[in-house]
């Protein structure tokens, strides 16, 4: 299968609400030829203030936030069309299902892309070499070597892996020279622990996940948390209501939980360790075979022949998972009907769920159209969410185009969000302001020149925004 | 071991465009001048003259080794040869046609059936190897796509046609021979492969598990 390899540098973390200021993509065969490349950067949208910390982290300077090629639409729009020209393919990269993926499905909703979910659909599927990192250290210990931080953990960022196993990363934090290395510490893992290349194609897509997850049954699990990555030997139980498998961990026998109604199981359940752990079959969360959890203490004290048991007494009582099921669906309801919040436009991703036959029918249309033709849609949207987007893209693109009144609605709105001191979840101006306090000081405790006149540079930037959204 | 695959239907239609290709690609032979899509995709390279032509691209015959080591005959029946005149070099060539929307991502050779075209034309590099000639590692595809969008049919089939470039590494193919002549030779008939991968397999497991009580 063909490999994409992708990264993307943007203006903030939060991925609702950034600026995607570089894409690189490249396509390669199975053997990591190139076959085709893709890299282009945009400039800032006129809504979004920057943070200084990932600006200075990539380097990209004012200059290009609003001298950049594209606009945020552009790229959006030439980023679909790249990927979906090259077919089938697994797409790859470093902590890429968890960022950049997000961000990219985040940045086609808004600009009105009607297929978001391109890099998931079979027959496409996608990895990750965070994750391939952390279980090719668990499986071999010696296929990677690892920075190992002050408290004792194998580091797994990309510039770290590079530096530790010979991998040229030229321009790193920038996404071209971040694709290039991530490419090569692919093929470093893929070459080192094959059977977890292999496996890694084999659960890339969540349909082949669960497919896997059920028909194994009991499966091995690379969990990761506080800095290490463990066994876990689970046996499958049941999908939840988000989709995600839920597993009985086989280092506790379920005898003494079966009689337990439904309060005191409950009860027992939230206990950590947790004896029922999660998968998530859409996130490529790593699943080998049962036996290497099980070559592992504890379960290899335990022993095979007593975790099998443990397994067919779950298999033999179905009103047991069925309770466990309907605990845990119940849980998940309370905590959805406590969280109340009425979310904004950006954050609706997941909440709305799939755009209606008719708002798909509109986006199409959308990008058929021209841009004085695209402001005459507000009323065609189904989804209020669609006509809020429509409105952003064009007083960000095309601003003249606006009448008086839904320019003012659109500027009023941001000027709200960005003057805002509440804790909310995107860059403001008050956060740029302490931001430049903080690094001011650290920039001039160092004596960094350069550092401050880029300072100073993101400061103009940022106060001539503000002329444009007035304090409400 | 007697057992043979399921038959299918037969592809005449696509034999017939092979057949066609031929033709041309025998008149740029005769001149010998880069076959006109190749000329257009700046590759210059022109079929290969050699009087065993015909029998190398003759189903049942084609180009043959015998890979002494594990005392198998390998034969692969080429569509065309292209030669660099100047590095002598050849490029085995393969026709494929058929119908399909995504005609622009096929030169990017991503779907899994793709593999199989690939492994074909390693294959004939291998053979083409061993039979002492020099071999480009460049090999190509004539993709030609059945264009469905003319509202009049007119009894004409037209075809949007790519020229795809293909990297060779047969390296895999004497380990796979090996491989195979290990399988010929065990006494148990080995269980079904990835039903996922394979049609047949999952067919005849199914049919297994059918049968068994």
């Amino acid at each position: 299968m063909n490999l994409v390899v992708g990264d993307i540098e943007t203006s903030e973390n939060n991925v609702n609400m950034l600026s995607v200021l570089e894409a690189s993509f490249v396509i390669y065969d199975e053997r990591f030829k190139e076959l085709e490349s893709f890299h282009e950067s945009a400039r800032i949208r006129p809504t979004c203030v920057p943070s200084l910390g990932a600006c200075l982290t990539t380097g990209i300077r004012t200059d290009k936030l609003v001298g950049a090629n594209n606009s945020s639409f552009e790229l959006a729009t030439k980023i679909h069309s790249t990927l979906s020209k090259w077919g089938s393919y697994c797409t790859i990269g470093q902590n890429f299902i968890a960022f950049d993926n997000e961000a990219l499905v985040r940045m086609f909703h808004k600009s009105l892309i009607p297929d978001i979910w391109l890099l998931k659909k079979l027959p496409k599927k996608m990895m990750d070499t965070l994750f391939l990192a952390r279980a090719s250290k668990l499986i071999d210990n010696k296929s990677l070597n690892c920075e190992v931080s002050p408290k004792g953990s194998d580091l797994f960022k990309l510039e770290s892996l590079c530096k530790m196993n010979g991998i040229p990363h030229e321009n790193s934090h920038s996404s071209a020279g971040d694709v290039h290395a991530t490419a090569l510490l692919a093929k470093l893992i893929k070459e080192r622990v094959p059977k977890l290349w292999e496996q890694g194609l084999k659960i890339a897509h969540k349909m082949d996940a669960k497919k896997f997850i059920e028909s194994n049954k009991i499966v091995s699990h690379v969990a990761y948390f506080y800095g290490k990555s463990r066994w876990y030997g689970l046996k499958f139980c049941f999908y939840n209501n988000f989709d995600y498998a839920r597993l009985w961990d086989l280092r506790v026998s379920p005898e003494d939980y079966l009689n337990l109604n439904y309060q005191d199981l409950k009860k027992e359940l939230s206990k950590t360790p947790k004896v029922i752990r999660t998968v998530k079959p859409s996130k490529f969360d790593i699943c080998m075979d049962y036996s290497y959890a099980f070559n592992f203490e504890p379960y290899s004290k335990i022993g095979e022949a007593e975790l099998r048991r443990r397994a067919t007494i779950l298999d033999s009582n179905p009103k047991f998972i069925e309770l466990i099921r309907t605990i845990d669906n119940d849980s998940i309801e309370e905590k959805q009907t406590m969280d109340q919040t009425e979310l904004i436009p950006e954050f609706r991703l997941y909440k709305d769920g799939f755009a209606s036959k008719k708002d798909e029918e509109t986006m199409k249309l959308f990008h058929k159209m021209e841009w004085k033709d695209r402001a005459k849609l507000f009323d065609r949207w189904e989804n209020k969410k669609y006509a809020w987007f429509n409105k952003v893209l064009l007083f960000e693109e095309r601003p003249e185009l606006l009448s008086k009144s839904v320019f003012n609605e659109v500027r009023d709105e941001f000027s709200k969000r960005l003057h805002t001191t509440e804790d909310v979840n995107w860059h403001t101006f008050p956060k740029f302001a302490k931001e430049l306090v903080d690094y001011g000081t650290k920039f001039e405790k160092e004596k960094d020149e350069k550092k401050l006149q880029l300072l100073n540079e993101y400061d103009s930037y940022v106060t001539e925004m503000e002329k444009k959204f007035p304090k409400p | 071991m007697g057992i043979k695959d399921l038959k299918g239907l037969p592809f005449r239609l696509n034999s017939a465009t092979d057949t066609l290709l031929k033709k041309t690609f025998d008149v740029a032979r005769k001149k010998q001048v880069p076959h006109r899509y190749f000329k257009k995709n700046n590759i210059n390279l022109v079929p290969f003259k050699h009087e065993k032509m015909d029998e190398w691209r003759e189903n049942f015959q084609g180009i043959k080794y015998e890979y002494k080591k594990a005392n198998l005959m390998v034969q692969g029946a080429v569509d065309d040869i292209l030669i660099n005149l100047k590095t002598k070099a050849l490029s085995p060539v393969e026709f494929k046609s058929t119908q399909t929307k995504d005609g622009e991502q096929t030169k990017y050779l991503g779907k899994p059936h793709h593999k199989f075209w690939k492994n074909q034309l390693e294959v004939y590099g291998y053979l083409l190897e061993k039979n002492g000639f020099k071999i480009s590692e460049d090999s190509y595809i004539v993709f030609c796509n059945g264009d469905i969008s003319p509202k009049d049919w007119k009894e004409n089939l037209q075809f949007d046609v790519y020229v795809i470039n293909y990297k060779m590494d047969y390296s895999w193919v004497e380990p796979t021979l090996d491989q195979i002549k290990k399988l010929l030779l065990e006494k148990k008939i080995p269980d079904f492969s990835d039903p996922d991968e394979c049609d047949m397999c999952r067919f005849l497991q199914d049919q297994k598990e059918m049968r068994s009580p």
